[in-house]
């Protein structure tokens, strides 16, 4: 069996990973695992535009005209944005540090193709080539990277973690790492959701495997949909294209449905990523009452647009391209007035591991940066995901290194690598062919999307949470039809069913758990945020067979009235207040 | 779906090193790339059929493979009727 021995072993190489590895091999010996390809995997590349940090940080490094901007200012906005759900600590490491790590980014390659007060506009592709130079620039010794492997479980021993069990798809074989500390940078666990924006790998993998470790995650029923996702053809089915584009939503009787009452609110929708929750809400309103299109959808039209305009927009898209699809054939027709179906799809994951601002788990040795993190935006997510990748990434390395300085490497008990190894083995040699991962995986993928997805309420939830134990049930008879090992992708999709079960029924029973609206969890039968009862994390860890859940305050030095606000009220009260502001300073 | 439908062949490599192309059958339905196919084929047709896709969107390279003989990702290929569609390894 092969073997890497390292002070910290990373999982996961999008962006939160590398930065983890630049920043931990700076003092100790670091392994990176990944599934996909090293420094190309995970969200990261797919990622939209913006990095953030705040306007005086940005400032100074000659780019934003908002020089009396700072952390604090920022600090503040984003809790309004997670409406008073997020973990203050966590905001303050995130808005501190997120100048610093934008520099470095800078240094090292990123490419700017534009700016705002407190975003740089780049793309996922020039962050991750950064971070691939900066590995390769600050690195004072090798960095051992394995591409390809699947990583099935952590390995625990006397209540720490101490190194990950993969499979490598090349050959089939078990691969172990053994660690002193290890960091989780796996990314959300978007394929579990009928339609989705993020990449084939992103299956809840770090999430469930520290729950099944016993470590704590926290806000699993915060989901953010980005609207405007592509349904159909395949070959364009979850790309974020119209999103990015200006456009009409209409629903099947032509009807233009997006009508802001609120001037604020309006603001919000068409300059920031509230826009994520803002049109999804409305378009899965329409598909609800009727009004949507057959792939469960609604339209996108770009029919307002004159000619000379969309003759600019394709300046700035030459060839219609975006990311390396081309949308030449879809842009003629749009050109002529038609309309593509579109939905939300799952984008981000505002829940995960539970951690403090150290990225430290509720395990020993065990560490989490990026997505796969819960807490820090709350019950929204508005500021970028990339600034959080990096500077949690960034704090998860230099944590885990100087935490292995102390330590031995754990060897492993025969017995219990057995046993993890044996799970495996069950699955890939059982001879009945009775439960299929292909069957269990579009159930698994229509109960998220239709009963766990955008609008909520408790018969929906109550029946999905069911549904999913019932399957987790029914997995536990799962068999292949490929029995070769090496190259066996059905065999990966098996233990990330397994993962994105874990994590949509948690998602599920927290969702049912928490009777309030906030940010993108939205229950029809509980339209209100309720501040006396709600502003609590629900935290839940494994306990025996079961998940056990508690709900724990807020950490926050602000005190908000203790009252129940109807929903779309507080929306418009945390739009005057975030726009409020914005005038102010100007 | 669509009525439509194309064939493609797949070239594996079995267990005992032998290898063979089989054909399969794949519908369409609107713009269709190789992978899109593969997925089709993976879960509907023939599980055995693998390959390693991520970002879908040409972006991360992870699904280059041999496409008519020449290295091509499987994600930003139109797939059409009669393709021949190999391991990376066999491409030039």
């Amino acid at each position: 069996m092969q073997q890497h021995d390292s002070d910290v072993l990373v999982i996961g190489s999008g962006g939160a990973g590398m930065r983890a590895a630049i920043e931990a091999v700076k003092t100790a010996s670091v392994t990176v695992v990944s599934k996909g390809p090293l420094g190309r995997s995970g969200a990261t590349v797919l990622s939209g535009a913006d990095i953030m940090a705040d306007g005086g940080s940005l400032h100074r490094l000659g780019y934003s005209d908002k020089p009396g901007d700072s952390p604090e200012a920022w600090t503040q906005d984003i809790l309004v944005e997670g409406f008073w759900l997020n973990d203050e600590n966590l905001v303050d490491m995130y808005t501190r540090n997120a100048g610093a790590c934008v520099e470095e980014l800078l240094g090292w390659g990123m490419k700017v193709r534009g700016t705002e007060e407190r975003a740089l506009i780049t793309t996922g592709m020039s962050i991750c080539a950064a971070l691939r130079s900066g590995l390769a620039q600050e690195a004072s010794h090798a960095v051992t990277r394995v591409e390809g492997v699947t990583i099935f479980e952590l390995v625990v021993s006397h209540g720490r973690v101490v190194g990950a069990l993969g499979i490598d798809f090349a050959t089939g074989d078990y691969v172990v790492f053994r660690a002193k500390t290890v960091i989780l940078a796996t990314g959300g666990w978007h394929q579990a959701y009928r339609f989705n924006a993020g990449a084939d790998e992103l299956t809840g993998d770090g999430q469930a495997m520290a729950y099944r470790a016993g470590a704590e995650l926290v806000d699993m029923e915060m989901v953010t949909f980005a609207p405007n996702i592509l349904l159909a053809p395949p070959a364009h089915r979850g790309s974020l294209w119209f999103y990015v584009l200006p456009g009409t939503l209409l629903n099947r009787n032509g009807d233009a449905f997006m009508n802001w009452e609120d001037p604020n609110v309006a603001k919000l929708a068409l300059t920031s990523e509230w826009n994520k929750l803002l049109f999804s809400k409305a378009s899965i309103r329409e598909v609800r009452e009727g009004r949507g299109g057959p792939l469960g959808g609604v339209y996108f039209s770009m029919k307002h647009l004159p000619e000379n305009l969309f003759d600019a927009l394709e300046e700035d898209y030459p060839g219609w391209r975006f990311q390396g699809d081309d949308f030449s054939g879809l842009m003629s027709k749009m050109r002529d007035g038609y309309a593509a179906e579109v939905g939300p799809a799952a984008e981000y994951f505002e829940g995960g591991i539970r951690i403090s601002e150290r990225c430290e788990t509720s395990i020993p040795g065990l560490y989490a940066a990026g997505e796969c993190s819960g807490g820090l935006f709350g019950a929204n997510r508005v500021a970028a995901a990339t600034t959080e990748m990096v500077v949690e990434g960034m704090i998860a390395g230099r944590e885990a290194a100087q935490a292995a300085l102390g330590l031995e490497i754990f060897p492993f008990s025969e017995a219990k690598l057995v046993e993890m190894i044996d799970e495996q083995e069950q699955v890939i040699t059982r001879k009945t062919e009775e439960v299929s991962v292909f069957e269990l995986r579009r159930r698994l993928r229509d109960i998220s999307y239709d009963k766990v997805g955008v609008l909520r309420d408790a018969d929906t939830l109550t029946a999905a949470a069911a549904e999913l134990e019932e399957i987790r049930e029914t997995s536990k008879r799962l068999s292949l039809t490929t029995k070769r090992r090496d190259h066996n992708r059905e065999w990966t999709e098996a233990v990330e069913l397994r993962n994105m079960l874990q994590c949509v029924h948690l998602s599920a029973l927290s969702a049912l758990e928490r009777t309030e609206s906030r940010g993108v969890h939205v229950r029809e039968d509980h339209p209100y945020v309720d501040n006396e009862n709600w502003r609590r994390h629900l935290v839940v860890e494994k306990r025996e067979n079961h998940a056990a859940f508690v709900s724990i305050p807020v950490v926050s030095k602000t005190v908000l009235p203790l009252t129940r606000v109807p929903y779309e009220e507080a929306i418009v009260r945390a739009a005057e207040s975030l726009v409020g502001r914005q005038e102010e300073e100007r | 779906m669509s009525e439509k439908t194309i064939t493609v062949a797949i070239r594996s490599c079995s267990i005992d090193g032998t290898r063979n192309y089989r054909e399969y059958v794949v519908p369409l339905d609107g713009k269709t790339n190789v992978l899109n196919a593969l997925e089709y084929v993976h879960e509907h047709l023939d599980p055995t059929v693998s390959y390693q896709s991520s970002c879908r969107r040409g972006v991360c390279g992870a699904c280059l493979m041999t496409i008519n003989g020449k290295k091509r990702l499987a994600c930003e290929t139109i797939v059409a009727d009669g393709m021949k569609i190999d391991p990376l390894s066999e491409g030039t």
